[in-house]
């Protein structure tokens, strides 16, 4: 283990952590806190891109919860070490933030846990015993910002100075000892992604807690001081600790509105105008203020500790950038990627969803040897195995996805990307950052909602949420497949490049696109409305993934889907179930067993919901048949397919090239009318109904949870839900109606 | 100003493009004493510059600054299109041009 020479302690004694000698004047060292046994409460902090997440695994290693900060959607990540004394320090990983002022969700939530103030009553959160602050070395300027503004907390402070070893490599040399002093905080160099550094990272962060609190290093014009000092007071009154007031009073200069755990200060924001205009009449810009005195601040700070070699030539960042951003290139290996990402999760899964799908048939078939015949083994067998597999089918898509995602994000691509397509989703009013999960949503909807959570702005995540559903996933296929190979002749097109059936699956796909992106655009106009947010991006520089990170965030990700979304798919499992299941038909014993499920399906609650909707579905030419499939498809839409297979009493239904099942659906005619049941126009119908659609209770359960849980995220799933559905009917009915107004009936 | 901050000031004193923006705007009057500012946006490729005023959105602004742009900082524009890539202290921001439009800078020679 050897890190590059940052000049801390005697040579060759490897990583070391110093901290600062108590200056003058300071508090005495803490006693203990009363309950030693109690965990050391860490907050891990910094701007994104440091390596942050990084080090919080190399801490804590396996030993992590992924959950949400109570009432937002902001994720979090809790682990924890224990101590050579066997006392057990607990780290929370707080999202990136590239300072203390709450711009968005995440950044809000990471000053309410560092202040020890929720915005809200469901948000009791305790005050860290100790920041660990990332700090990229390479960027020490811009990092220290968000240092400075921690140092003034009253909580003791250790400085991870990550990536020491880019820095290095980058002609950077950082004097330790020199910044411990500027600091007055502990300082550890470290290099999360090889684990240099972290344990001497534990040690220090057991001894910080120890150690009196950091301070302010600098100070503020007198005229500043005297204007802050009415804010100051107004806080220290609130219960702020004096120091935490004083960061508070000038990083309020800039902000616009005080966040939602400064409500209860009273009459703060006319006190912090005040305090504005006392600062201008003395000459003084308020709002840039506080960045003139941190910055100046830290321009010393960098003079005494950093010495930079000039860089030899372009960075290799400059160098790929040069490429990946290049005009002609750079939205061609865009397109390159995103078609890989895409097939990837389309092709590559495939082999492991089949053999989920043989392993949960197998485990029903045994399970239903095993049990009696009855009500029973069908509610374990086609209820619950065959419910909650169906969910686990998804799951190789899920972590494939979210590994793709994973290796753009980590290797610096994501903002490259996001980048190149900002021109376009802001014309719909969309983040570039939109364009991810809304791909996704080709493999399926599930993953691309959850990857939606990249969208830093709220209004623009839920748009996001709201159409991913729209982009045709691979369970809409089997259903294409079944209706166009058994309506849509294989007849030439374009010279024989293609054949018609493939462009009629082409439009499918393209009429769901433009659709969402249609929809994006009537959302952030109407429901969510919000200013296009211009564009704000950091390009980190690139770097290699690391797989132990990759594996951890893969794992988390894939259970926190099976544990949510599992359990409302057991209980909706369930219901179905008992729908197709009773009122029990007692049907001739004689009769083939396809003929008898036929007669079941028909007699049940399912079946009479069939009925029931047939005067709705008449106008879309569909008969009672085909409205029971679809009624059975809200669960899952590809339960369509396998539904027609048993109403049609075709045995093996399953595939979409049933070639029995497509014969039968060409020669079926209408028990009413006694005409043909399905025509070309018919067929062209259902897949616009199927393309608009939302029959899939994963994505319905996963909106609910990624729209903010509960009421809101029902109310938010609901939305979706009906708009869709309305949608779906309006356009089958149009495609039909208009159809038949044509002649083409 | 504040003599705290002299080693951020610029060598000439850029008060005066706060109090005359509609000078900030015009880039072409080549007056020889004053200053000469422009808007961000209006700088190509390769050029270098200080940011001299700011104006867009409250939040956008503490964003901004937190990231490291403010007034002050040198920037180098390293390419321009629908959004402006720059470099400021030593990192990497895509800017659109909703941002650098309302930065006011003071071009550099380079």
């Amino acid at each position: 283990m050897s890190l590059p020479p940052v000049t801390a302690g005697p040579p060759g004694s490897g990583p070391v952590a110093l901290s600062p000698a108590p200056h003058a004047g300071a508090t005495a060292p803490r006693a203990p806190r009363a309950d030693a046994s109690a965990p050391l409460r860490v907050a891990l902090v910094g701007n994104p891109n440091t390596g942050k997440s990084t080090l919080f695994n190399a801490l804590t290693g396996l030993r992590q919860k992924v959950g949400n900060f109570a009432g937002v959607t902001v994720e979090r990540h809790e682990g924890s070490f224990r101590l050579a004394d066997g006392r057990r320090v607990s780290v929370l990983d707080l999202p990136g933030s590239y300072s203390l002022s709450a711009g968005s969700p995440d950044e809000a939530v990471a000053l309410e846990v560092l202040l020890g103030r929720g915005g809200d009553a469901r948000r009791s959160v305790a005050r860290p015993d100790v920041i660990v602050v990332v700090a990229d070395a390479q960027h020490l300027e811009r990092n220290l910002f968000l240092a400075s503004q921690l140092l003034e907390l009253g909580v003791p402070v250790v400085v991870a100075l990550n990536q020491i070893d880019m820095a290095a490599r980058a002609g950077i040399t950082v004097d330790v000892p020199e910044l411990v002093d500027a600091l007055g905080a502990t300082v550890v160099p470290t290099v999360a992604k090889r684990g240099q550094g972290v344990d001497a990272l534990r040690r220090a962060i057991a001894r910080a807690a120890t150690l009196p609190p950091a301070e302010r290093r600098f100070t503020l014009p007198a005229a500043a001081d005297r204007a802050l000092a009415p804010v100051q007071e107004a806080l220290v009154h609130a219960g702020f600790a004096p120091s935490a007031a004083r960061l508070e009073a000038l990083r309020l200069l800039g902000v616009a509105h005080p966040e939602s755990h400064l409500a209860d200060v009273a009459g703060l924001a006319a006190l912090v105008e005040r305090a504005r205009a006392s600062l201008r009449e003395g000459g003084l810009a308020p709002d840039r203020l506080e960045a003139d005195v941190r910055y100046a601040w830290i321009g010393g700070v960098l003079g005494r500790c950093v010495t930079r070699r000039a860089p030899a030539g372009r960075s290799a960042s400059d160098r790929i950038d040069a490429v990946v951003l290049h005009r002609v290139w750079g939205p061609v290996i865009f397109v390159a990627l995103m078609a890989l990402v895409f097939q990837g999760i389309f092709t590559w899964a495939t082999p492991l969803m089949d053999a989920i799908e043989g392993a949960v048939a197998s485990l029903g078939a045994g399970v239903a040897a095993a049990l009696p015949d009855g009500d029973l083994e069908s509610l374990v067998v086609d209820g619950v195995i065959a419910g909650v597999g169906s969910v686990l089918v998804f799951l190789p898509q899920i972590a494939l996805l979210f590994l793709f995602i994973g290796v753009l994000e980590d290797s610096g691509y994501m903002a490259r990307a996001a980048f190149l397509m900002d021109g376009l989703m802001r014309r719909v009013g969309l983040h570039g950052k939109s364009f991810i999960p809304m791909l996704s949503g080709y493999a399926c909807a599930v993953p691309g909602i959850m990857a939606a959570r990249t969208v830093e702005n709220d209004k623009d995540r839920l748009a996001t949420i709201m159409v991913v559903p729209l982009m045709s996933c691979s369970a809409r296929l089997p259903i294409y497949a079944l209706l166009i190979g058994a309506f849509v002749p294989p007849a030439a097109v374009l010279g024989g490049a293609l054949t018609l059936q493939g462009v009629t699956m082409l439009g499918m796909y393209f009429l769901g696109t433009v659709t969402a992106l249609a929809v994006a655009a009537l959302f952030k106009r109407t429901l969510l409305r919000g200013p296009v947010r211009p564009m704000i991006l950091e390009l980190p520089a690139y770097r290699w993934p690391s797989a132990r990170n990759l594996a951890i965030s893969v794992t988390g990700r894939a259970k926190l889907f099976l544990r949510r979304a599992g359990t409302v798919i057991l209980a909706l499992s369930v219901v179905l179930w008992a729908l197709a299941t009773f009122p029990k038909h007692a049907a001739d014993p004689t009769l083939p067993e396809a003929v008898r499920q036929e007669q079941q399906l028909e007699r049940s609650f399912l079946g009479r919901i069939g009925h029931a909707m047939e005067p709705a579905v008449r106008p879309l030419g569909y008969d009672w048949k085909i409205g029971v499939s679809i009624a059975a498809s809200f669960a899952a839409r590809e339960v369509f397919v396998s539904t027609m297979g048993t109403i049609y009493g075709v045995a093996d239904a399953e595939g979409a090239g049933s070639r029995a099942l497509t014969e039968r659906l060409r020669t079926e005619r209408d028990a009413r009318t006694g005409a043909l049941a399905y025509s070309p126009l018919v067929a062209v119908g259902l897949m616009v109904f199927y393309v608009y659609a939302l029959m899939c209770m994963s994505t319905v359960a996963v909106t609910v949870r990624e729209a903010g849980g509960g009421r809101v995220g029902w109310t938010w799933a609901g939305i979706q839900f009906a708009y869709m559905l309305a949608l779906a009917y309006g356009a089958a009915f149009v495609v039909y109606q208009g159809g038949r107004l044509l002649g083409l009936g | 100003m504040l003599s705290l901050f002299s080693r951020r000031k610029p060598s000439r004193d850029h008060s005066l493009a706060a109090v005359a923006p509609e000078r900030a705007a015009d880039s072409t009057s080549a007056g020889s004493e004053a200053p000469r500012t422009c808007a961000l946006a209006a700088c190509g490729a390769g050029a270098r510059a200080t940011i001299v005023e700011m104006r867009c959105g409250d939040s956008e602004a503490c964003r901004l600054r937190a990231l490291g742009l403010c007034e002050g900082a040198h920037v180098n524009v390293v390419e321009t299109r629908h959004a402006m890539l720059l470099d400021v202290r030593g990192t990497r921001l895509a800017l659109g041009r909703a941002i650098t439009a309302g930065i006011t800078v003071q071009p550099l020679a380079s």
